[in-house]
């Protein structure tokens, strides 16, 4: 399965320093944690500055933490957010979830495992 | 320093902010909102230096960049960009057109190597912050091989008439470019250099540039003085007169256009004198300026004693000294100092109107610093002296 997590490049943004990479990656976590409801709400409302604001924001902090296929994801959601493409929706939320979610298992066992407290 | 970090991504903020401690500057402002940076940069507390994100969707960037104008005390600004280089450019022709100044632009994220270089691009921090650890660490062979295949590289930095605007000459400083890391400074290279043998090399490779691009200068019609910095080093070799002569010589200008600078601090603190070095070299009508003046505690008696004949007051007391008077106290006397001595004075570090106003009103010859020009490539001169020319007239300076 393609790895949806690379940890070397929050590393070479912030160093080694495995406490300052915790408290990233746990608020990474928390900051991701509604991101679904967010997201489903803002479509069904129509809202999709809303979508484009929820998929930049979630883009540039899954680049820094290494989450970069999410973040291509984010980049094209943006993208179809900022144009009020409706159709495109449909085609990119499935993956987007699964994407999201894979990338939050690995990150938490990232921060069991690898990152001790 | 005061630091303002603008994101609407919370973690961005987080990261930007561990990155700027490790570089030695804490504690930085946080705002996720265009609005409440506004507010902040307008309150009481002065804000040097801000990192932008200006491509946030509830954000207009230009509007914001507009806004910074109309305050009173306007940042320096680093722009934290994303894709859309339209907007940047936009916002980047505003800046400009405003006198702010924008130390560069940065693609999210920040790596820490990025952040570094823009900071050190900026010469008023060079003196606030530490970047030792960040730095790579350049062996003698690296840098011989560097030199080897011609990467050093000089650039020029103006020094003008303070009185007249006129473009006197310039300071020659050496950069490698380094076919891994870009444009290095000399701090990370320089003490590679006079820790090994290779102090005399580099010397004479920056020293030889300088003296040909003062030949194709007045080839061109354009006459300058070079000034290139030495080394405690060179002043330790008894050839070091004779191979300046010849640099000179083969570049087939007058002696009197080289200027050789010494740092203060390290003359005062080398027990041996190199007075005899200093004394050929002024023989041979070379002249001498003592560098970054005021950071060595030099005393009226012992400069006296010295062949030097031009005195640099040190960019440290230069910036701010308009409105501080303890500043204005140590340049005053440094400058009657050089006076007294009949040195030539030059003020390195002119970084606004304001400096410029008083170092002219203080009666200081000659000036340096941001405020007239960055460093350039030599081949950039001619373009430069013919902008100044125009911005010395808008600047109310006869320049001629």
């Amino acid at each position: 399965m393609k790895r949806v997590f690379d940890m070397s490049v929050l590393i070479e943004y912030v160093g080694n320093d495995i406490l300052i990479r915790r408290r990233l990656l746990a608020d990474y976590l928390q900051a991701t944690s509604g991101t679904h409801a967010e997201l489903r709400a803002a479509i069904s409302g129509g809202d999709y500055g809303l979508v484009a604001a929820i998929a930049h924001k979630l883009k540039s902090s899954s680049r820094l933490v290494g989450a970069l296929p999410l973040a291509d994801l984010c980049a094209d959601l943006e993208a179809v957010g900022l144009a009020g493409n409706v159709a495109g929706f449909a085609s990119r939320l499935e993956p987007f979830e699964t994407t999201l979610d894979a990338t939050r298992s690995e990150i938490s066992a990232a921060l069991q495992n690898s990152l001790p407290a | 320093m005061n630091i303002l970090l603008l994101d609407d991504d919370p973690l961005m903020l987080r990261v930007l902010s561990a990155q700027l401690r490790s570089l030695g500057l804490d504690s930085p402002l946080l705002c996720e909102r265009g609005e409440d940076a506004l507010a902040l940069l307008a309150g009481a507390e002065p804000i040097e230096l801000v990192f932008c994100d200006l491509q946030m969707p509830e954000m207009d960037g230009v509007e914001f960049v507009r806004n910074l104008v109309k305050l009173s005390r306007a940042p320096a600004l680093v722009f934290v960009s994303g894709e859309d280089e339209r907007v940047l450019q936009s916002v980047q022709r505003l800046a400009r057109a405003h006198r702010l100044d924008v130390l560069g632009t940065l693609h999210k994220p920040v790596s820490q190597a990025m952040l570094r270089d823009v900071l050190e691009s900026h010469h008023s921090f060079a003196r606030d912050i530490t970047l030792t650890d960040m730095k790579p660490v350049y062996s003698t062979e690296d840098l011989r091989r560097g030199m080897a295949s011609g990467e050093l590289v000089n650039h020029y930095q103006p020094k003008v008439a303070l009185e007249t605007g006129r473009v006197d000459g310039v300071e020659t400083l050496v950069r490698w470019q380094h076919p891994r890391d870009g444009l290095v400074y000399p701090d990370r290279f320089i003490s590679v250099a006079e820790e090994s043998d290779l102090i005399d090399r580099l010397t004479s490779v920056v020293l030889a540039g300088a003296l040909s691009q003062a030949r194709r200068w007045r080839d061109d019609g354009i006459e300058l003085n070079v000034a290139v910095n030495v080394s405690m080093g060179n002043l330790a070799s008894l050839d070091f007169p004779d191979m300046v002569s010849e640099a000179i010589a083969a570049a087939g200008i007058p002696a009197t256009c080289l200027v050789l600078e010494v740092t203060e601090s390290r003359l005062m603190s080398d027990v041996r004198m190199p007075l005899d070095i200093l004394t050929r070299l002024r023989l041979k009508r070379v002249d001498l300026s003592i560098d970054d003046f005021g950071m060595g505690f030099s005393s009226l008696s012992q400069l006296r004693d010295l062949p030097f004949n031009e005195l640099k007051v040190d960019r440290g007391f230069v910036h701010g000294s308009a409105t501080d008077p303890s500043l204005q106290a140590l340049v005053q006397n440094s400058l009657r100092l050089a006076g007294q001595l009949g040195m030539r004075t030059v003020a390195e570090g002119i970084e606004d109107r304001a400096d410029w106003n008083f170092l002219a009103a203080a009666g200081c010859d000659l000036g340096q610093g941001y405020f007239i020009s960055k460093p350039m490539p030599g081949e950039a001169m001619a373009d430069w002296m013919d902008k100044w020319h125009s911005r010395a007239l808008e600047l109310g300076l006869e320049s001629r």
